[in-house]
């Protein structure tokens, strides 16, 4: 042990009760930054604030709850929050299995091709929402452009309210497939190979080594890849605010988007405050499940 | 010596009575700094280039901010709730006039107008100004922002493809309708109207319910969604976008929908006259010397129609600091001078003096200022309610012609819907 490490503990510095002081910096920060944005959250939803009153806020009890749960306008919302990320998360799991799967096998141009797929995760979501809409276009959009070749007519993507939803989970997908990539493949790479060889040598097939070995050993990080993209899903706003901004109708109005129409367009803060803690009890609810699931053992 | 000295003080008061007033101090905010925030508009493009002159003239410093329309009313809202250093200048438009009001954001203009110190009385002409366009900007008998712009809901048509087609100008909505399905094809659409439903879709709708003979909702604050009128009204807008409008219309803002007409991909628009400037650029537009001006079709034969208007201002800051230097460039953007100058460069502004200025007339087709100045003499601006929760009901009513366009079947019943929300909105 070096020297100074002897002089901190003849000085009792390790001992137990200490542990809070030296954590206290760190959780004071976290407090300020999360806890107190929250607390404010929680008293605003009892008020009924709007941001073009310049009358103090009153008390009114419950009576936003009662309104968003009687609102038409927040179910369908929290309908569209789940289709959005039951189908794009489990597009992104399938599609980033099957890729770290792939980049178990060496083969050329491997570092390249991994760089470009890294690309959609790491460029600023608002450019990719931006280009998306370009690209979705229906009269000049670059993909209807290519349907054509195909004599497949222009469909109006982001305009249509049957293929918005699709379309913005698409791009969705395109952007977050390559987290769930990386993630996997880490884990993948830190699987043991004995149980795989053994397997060969007993004679089973693809699938039941696929089923009965690696999917288990991969259940953590499987877990941790799925409860990343849900909760991100849920929380998913840019995307859905550039390309579409909830419509057209309500049909990509998540949660999310619903809770910033009604606290920045209609200025009803008290009202937009009970829908988040909604959404944040109805996130920490999936989240629970998942865990619990998951085995994470936390 | 006492006669020297009844000389000198005879012509020191001569001096003092015959030497003319100065007049305004351009100079008397010299070395102040100003925030001010602007919507990406053609009035903001025609007054960047000018805005040296002012700080020229009066040493004030001006950080302009310019901001698409949506970013910027999210923005404004924003800004005056947490109040650190919120615009000392800014637009307004009808609806924010009343919302501002109500947050205690917007200063009363009244008292810096009729003040000789801060305003140069004669050369400003405040007389000059459309007294509807005074109005607009007035909201419980305070005048909070001044005009900036004057436009009247009018058609746009081309005038090239009706020449091509035989088809004649359309009195009636369902001429309009026959003549765009008529010249609707691949390349062209029928008609381009605005949609998307966080864009003011609201305005031009308004025009055709108050056309049709109804109101969003009437002066005695009734809401007439589910009025047969309306519906009727709501019907036709529609019906234009579904059958004779482009692909991705359900996205279309003011300015997806000016742009296609602008490139010739859209042979109607019934919106804003303020974009005739715009569409008769031989640099900018595709389509310049072919546009056709009309006033807005009527419900039926006989009637008349109801346009609506619009006039953008600009206001100041009721928390700003720099309230007499934020006033003088609100009198500068607004003057005379400038007004026809930059009206110039679009073909209306809200003083009369600028349908009299021969250069303007000159520049713009006689068609296109007679129709604006016929439509300003019949136009309605309580086609829109002046209140707070406009930007909330109208979502509904955007949902709605959104879910009108998909499900035309069920038209009633989306109407319904909003009607109830609408109703809820302004009981609150």
């Amino acid at each position: 042990m070096s020297r100074s490490v002897h002089k901190s503990k003849r000085l009792g510095l390790y001992e137990k009760k200490y542990a809070y002081f030296y954590i206290l910096p760190g959780v004071v920060v976290l407090a300020l930054i999360t806890l107190a944005p929250f607390i404010y959250d929680v008293i605003l939803s009892f008020t009924n604030k709007s941001l073009v009153s310049a009358k103090a806020p009153v008390f009114i009890g419950l009576a936003n709850y009662k309104d968003v749960v009687t609102s038409k306008y927040f179910w369908i919302a929290l309908l569209k929050t789940l289709q959005y990320a039951f189908f794009a998360v489990l597009i992104e799991m399938i599609l980033g299995f099957i890729l770290a799967l792939l980049f178990q096998v060496e083969f050329r141009g491997k570092i390249i091709i991994r760089s470009l797929l890294l690309l959609p995760m790491v460029a600023t979501p608002i450019a990719i929402s931006l280009l998306w809409k370009i690209m979705y276009n229906a009269d000049s959009g670059v993909i209807n452009y290519l349907l054509g070749f195909f004599h497949i007519p222009g469909i109006a993507w982001l305009a249509v309210e049957k293929t918005a939803m699709f379309s913005v989970v698409l791009v969705d997908v395109w952007q977050w497939t390559p987290f769930v990539f990386i993630i996997l493949s880490a884990g993948l790479y830190s699987l043991p190979e004995e149980p795989f060889e053994a397997a060969v040598v007993d004679g089973a097939s693809l699938w039941q080594m696929l089923r009965y070995i690696l999917f288990p050993l991969l259940k953590p990080i499987l877990t941790i890849a799925l409860l990343f993209r849900m909760v991100d899903s849920f929380k998913a706003f840019d995307l859905i605010y550039v390309l579409t901004g909830g419509g057209p109708g309500v049909s990509t109005e998540t949660l999310n988007i619903h809770i910033f129409l009604n606290g920045f367009k209609y200025l009803k803060m008290g009202y937009a405050a009970a829908l988040s803690i909604f959404l944040i009890f109805f996130t920490l609810l999936i989240s629970n499940f998942i865990v619990k699931k998951g085995g994470l053992g936390l | 010596m006492k006669r020297t000295l009844v000389v000198i003080s005879c012509l020191l008061l001569v001096v003092t009575i015959v030497t003319p007033s100065m007049g305004l101090d351009w100079k008397q905010a010299e070395g102040t700094k100003l925030r001010i925030m602007f919507v990406q508009h053609w009035f903001t493009d025609a007054l960047k280039p000018l805005l040296p002159d002012f700080e020229e003239m009066t040493g004030i410093k001006v950080q302009l901010e310019v901001l698409t329309e949506s970013e910027y009313w999210n923005k404004m809202i924003v800004e005056f709730n947490s109040g650190a250093n919120p615009p000392d200048a800014f637009m307004l438009n009808y609806v924010t006039v009343a919302q501002y009001e109500a947050g205690g954001w917007v200063e009363p203009l009244g008292d810096y107008i009729s003040n000789p110190d801060l305003t140069d009385i004669e050369g400003y002409d405040f007389n000059d100004f459309f007294p509807a366009a005074i109005d607009f900007g007035t909201f419980k008998e305070k005048l909070y922002g001044l005009p900036i712009t004057g436009e009247w809901q009018i058609l746009f048509y081309r005038k090239d493809l009706y020449e091509e087609k035989g088809l004649a100008v359309p009195k009636t909505m369902d001429e309009l309708y026959k003549n765009a399905v008529a010249i609707h094809s691949d390349k062209v659409a029928g008609i381009a109207n605005r949609a998307h439903r966080t864009s003011a879709a609201w305005w031009p709708w308004a025009g055709f319910a108050r056309t049709y003979g109804g109101y969003w909702v009437s002066p005695e604050g009734k809401v007439g969604l589910t009025d047969p009128n309306v519906v009727e009204a709501t019907e036709m807008y529609v019906k234009l976008l579904r059958d004779a409008g482009p692909k991705g219309i359900l996205n279309y803002t003011w300015y997806e929908a000016s742009q296609d007409f602008q490139q010739g991909r859209a042979a109607h628009f019934i919106d804003s006259s303020g974009f005739l400037g715009g569409f008769e650029d031989p640099e900018n537009s595709a389509v310049a010397g072919k546009v056709g001006y009309a006033l807005m079709p009527a419900a039926k034969e006989g009637s008349s129609p109801v346009p609506n208007v619009n006039h953008w201002m600009l206001g100041m800051g009721a928390q700003s600091k720099k309230k007499e230097a934020a006033y003088l460039f609100l009198q500068w953007a607004t003057s005379k001078e400038n007004t026809i100058t930059i009206a110039r460069n679009v073909g209306s502004g809200a003083r009369a003096s600028v349908f009299e200025d021969a250069e303007l007339l000159s520049k713009y087709p006689a068609q296109a200022i007679e129709v604006s100045l016929a439509s300003a003499a019949i136009a309605d601006k309580l086609a829109l309610p002046q209140i707070v929760e406009l930007g909330e009901i109208g979502q509904y009513l955007a949902i709605a012609i959104n879910e009108v366009f998909a499900d035309e079947a069920n038209t009633m019943k989306f109407l319904e819907e909003a009607q109830a929300q609408t109703e809820k909105a302004l009981s609150e």
